[in-house]
């Protein structure tokens, strides 16, 4: 064993130099004074000067605000004698200006053998780097515990349902709002699954979670629907961590009942409104349909009425009736048509139209070349036969081929592009007097329930026309040859003696009228010249005026004098009929001689005849005389005038001097005005002037009967 | 070629079912095909004024033949259409191929 060679420790002076000089702590002696003594390397680097320009200077000289709070820790040092150690100090040197630095200091003092503080000394470390971690750890989990904090007041106070679940599916986090959403207390969820928490509801939502932990993408329910009643909006997440690894699922979970009610709502409102302007719209539809079928009505009616109107214009019937069917087309058929059952079963169209002139009269002609058969199986022959109407909507080239006389008649049939035919017969309680036929051609439209019963109404109307029509040409032609029997057919010759007379019923042809004249031989070379107005008109006056005119003429032949005439019409007027049926008469007779004619004349109660006289002067011949028929005991005058050649005498009715005014001088003004303009001329031409004056004084159509009878003397 | 009258309810008809294919369409993005709606009723008859109760599924299937109309039972006119399927609350209707044109 060597022996242990004695140690040798270097002198106090060097080993402090050698610690200053190599320690890696700055270390430093400040005198009593507090100035630098002695500053290694380490602490002059930490001070930002170089050692040497430290000595002799003071704290604050060095440090600035550091140096002058160490200046004050330094004179407490020296004052108490107390060292301090590992203080931590931080401030600025001339090393980092503008860095905040931290330092780990002793401080301690220094004294002499005799125990008098000679000074402080200091070892100083630099703990910056250290600090800096050591805060950046500190702001770390401060900034970790607020997050927290944070995290758990969101948790806490948001009205949302939030959860946190492993990426298996287990509750990691719930907060409160959930907890109520799911009926259970936050305890009941951590650590267990969705399933075991909330059933077959949790189910579905685990697999949405895993569907998060598949995809790392978020997942949307937009609508939960709950116990039927309680709605839920639902977004699952995927959490990542810092190194992108799933830390589990987020879940946040909104009830959305209300906003679901306010929507289901909003829906049904919307629904009803639609669904109200649907049926609203066919309100609509129906006002409009009901305004167009009264449209339509109405048209029917006017055409009917217009129909009806130009049926009353005349009694023509086949005049009217061509008339109906040119109002026909196109508003009730492009085609109508009118035939008549003629005498001897003949079927004759007497109407024809369509809305081309020359259609019609291709038509009109075709009709007279090709007549409907009576006996036809259809068509109008069969309608007229048995006045049962015939409806065809689809006239095929067959039933065209069955109705045509021949070939051409065929072609021409075709022609006429017939499709729907309505044939109505034209019918009186008595039998049927033709048929009325509408076709629809080129507007190819068809026979409906309104067109049937508007040919019905047009076909009753023309019918009821057509009867009135015959009745009405009957009844004329009764009326025509009654009152031809009633005058004269002819005026006789009488030498030395121009007759000329007039006659012109009021009214229509139907009636006979009362007015009557007669010029007949009276015996002994004698005339009689008579004129007369029987009250009314038609038969009774008819009947009156024969036995007027009868019994005159009979008279005449027993008695000379006018007014025995009359006296014998009078009795038997009398005898014949009451006396509300009257008669007034001028009775003339006239005897030629060789003194002129010479004319013996009375009046039963009949305007005065008048004398034109030579040299044109007219007289009025004023007679008295009662009406015949009235009084047994009616008299009469005889007057006597005698007529040179030249003169005239001039018979006439009231209807002569008839004015449309009341006052009647006005009317026999105008008569002598005419006569006299006349004085003259022949009887023909007075007569004429005489006629015209009385007609166009009355406006063209006189309200009563005129005859007149002008004699002249040649 | 229809006649005048048969013309004039098919005319009627479609323009009931015209208001109803709107009805259709703007209900379509607001329900389900098993809701009951009510529909105007697609009769001839241009005074009706009822509504047929049916699902807009159901509707749809009438809907996919031009020649068929939901009418209200009883409003069927049997002398121009004919009934081809009868429900509680509606029947549907097949027109004839004569007034295809003014239905189709």
């Amino acid at each position: 064993m060597e022996p242990r060679s004695t140690p040798v420790a270097p002198a106090p002076e060097e080993l402090l130099a050698a610690i200053f000089d190599h320690a890696p702590v700055g270390m430093g002696f400040w005198d009593a004074g507090l100035r630098f003594s002695i500053v290694n390397d380490a602490l002059a680097a930490i001070n930002g000067i170089p050692a040497n320009e430290h000595l002799g200077r003071t704290l604050p000289d060095v440090l600035g605000p550091l140096g002058e709070e160490l200046e004050e820790l330094f004179r407490r040092i020296l004052e108490d004698g107390e060292p301090r150690h590992d203080l931590v100090i931080a401030g600025e040197t001339l090393a980092s200006p503008g860095v905040q630095r931290h330092w780990l200091a002793s401080y301690f003092p220094v004294s002499d053998a005799d125990g008098a503080r000679v000074g402080v000394a200091a070892h100083v470390y630099e703990v910056t780097e250290t600090r800096s971690a050591q805060t950046r750890a500190d702001d770390a989990l401060s900034g970790a515990r607020a997050a927290t904090a944070l995290l758990d007041a969101v948790y806490g106070a948001i009205p949302f349902g939030l959860a946190f679940f492993s990426p298996d599916g287990h509750f990691r986090r719930v907060n409160q709002a959930l907890a109520e959403m799911n009926g259970r207390p936050v305890e009941a969820h951590l650590g267990r699954t969705v399933e075991e928490v909330l059933g077959a509801h949790g189910a579905r939502i685990a697999a949405l979670i895993r569907a998060v932990v598949e995809t790392r993408r978020p997942v949307v329910e937009e609508e939960i629907a709950v116990d039927g009643d309680r709605f839920w909006e639902a977004t699952y997440f995927p959490v990542l961590g810092g190194d992108e690894e799933l830390e589990g699922v987020g879940a946040v979970v909104r009830e959305i009942t209300e906003r679901h009610r306010a929507e289901v709502e909003r829906t049904r409102l919307l629904k009803e409104a639609v669904t109200a302007r649907a049926h609203a719209e066919a309100a609509q539809v129906r006002a409009e349909t009901a305004q167009e079928l009264a449209e339509e009505a109405r048209a029917r009616t006017e055409f009917l009425a217009e129909a009806g109107r130009r049926m009353a214009v005349s009694m023509d019937f086949e005049w009217t009736l061509q008339q109906v069917a040119e109002i026909s087309v196109p508003l009730v058929a492009d085609w109508c048509s009118i035939a008549l059952l003629q005498p001897g079963n003949v079927v004759r169209t007497v109407a024809v139209a369509h809305v081309d002139p020359e259609r019609t009269r291709f038509a009109r002609e075709l009709g007279e070349r090709y007549p409907s058969r009576l006996a036809s199986d259809a068509g109008v022959g069969r309608v007229i036969r048995t006045g049962e109407m015939e409806l065809v909507n689809d006239i095929t080239d067959e039933m065209l081929a069955r109705g045509a006389h021949d070939e051409e008649h065929l072609a021409a049939l075709r022609g006429l592009d017939i499709r729907s035919a309505l044939v109505m017969p034209l019918r009186t309680p008595e039998r049927i007097l033709g048929a009325l036929t509408l076709v629809f051609s080129e507007s190819g439209r068809r026979f409906g329930d309104d067109d049937i019963a508007l040919a019905t109404s047009l076909a009753a109307r023309a019918a009821l026309h057509v009867r009135n029509g015959q009745l009405y040409q009957e009844r004329s032609h009764i009326a025509r040859t009654l009152q031809a029997g009633l005058l004269p057919r002819q005026m006789p010759e009488i030498e030395g003696l121009e007759v000329a007379a007039r006659y012109r019923a009021a009214g229509d042809e139907n009636d006979v009228g009362g007015d009557f004249y007669d010029v007949f031989p009276a015996g002994d070379g004698a005339w009689a010249a008579v004129i007369g107005d029987v009250s009314g008109k038609g038969p009774e006056a008819a009947a009156l005026t024969s036995l007027t005119r009868h019994t005159l003429r009979a008279a005449a032949l027993h008695h000379t004098t006018p007014s025995a005439n009359l006296a014998v019409l009078n009795r038997a007027l009398l005898a014949e009929s009451d006396t509300s049926r009257f008669s007034t008469v001028v009775f003339a007779r006239l005897c030629p001689g060789e003194e002129g004619l010479e004319v013996k004349i009375a009046s039963a109660g009949h305007p005065p005849p008048l004398l034109v006289r030579s040299g044109g002067v007219v007289e009025r011949l004023e007679l008295r005389g009662t009406i015949v028929g009235v009084v047994p005991d009616a008299d009469f005058e005889d007057v006597t005038v005698r007529l040179v050649p030249g003169e005239v005498l001039l018979l006439y009715t009231d209807g002569v001097t008839e004015l449309r005014t009341t006052e009647w001088q006005y009317g026999e003004q105008r008569l002598l005005e005419t006569v006299q303009a006349h004085a003259g001329d022949g009887v023909e031409v007075i007569a004429d002037a005489v006629l015209r004056m009385a007609v166009e004084a009355q406006a063209g159509e006189p309200r009563d009967d005129i005859a007149l009878l002008c004699l002249k003397k040649s | 070629m229809p006649d005048a009258r048969a013309a004039r309810i098919a005319e009627n008809e479609v323009r009931f079912r015209d208001i109803n294919e709107r009805l259709r369409g703007d209900l379509e993005a607001l329900t389900g095909e098993e809701e009951v709606l009510r529909f105007v009723c697609e009769c001839g008859n241009a005074s009706c004024r009822e509504a047929i109760a049916i699902a807009l599924g159901e509707y749809q299937g009438v809907r996919a033949h031009p020649l068929h109309f939901a009418v209200t039972p009883g409003h069927e006119i049997p002398d121009v259409e004919t009934v081809i399927e009868r429900h509680q609350r509606y029947f549907v209707v097949e027109k004839p191929t004569d007034v295809a044109d003014i239905v189709a």
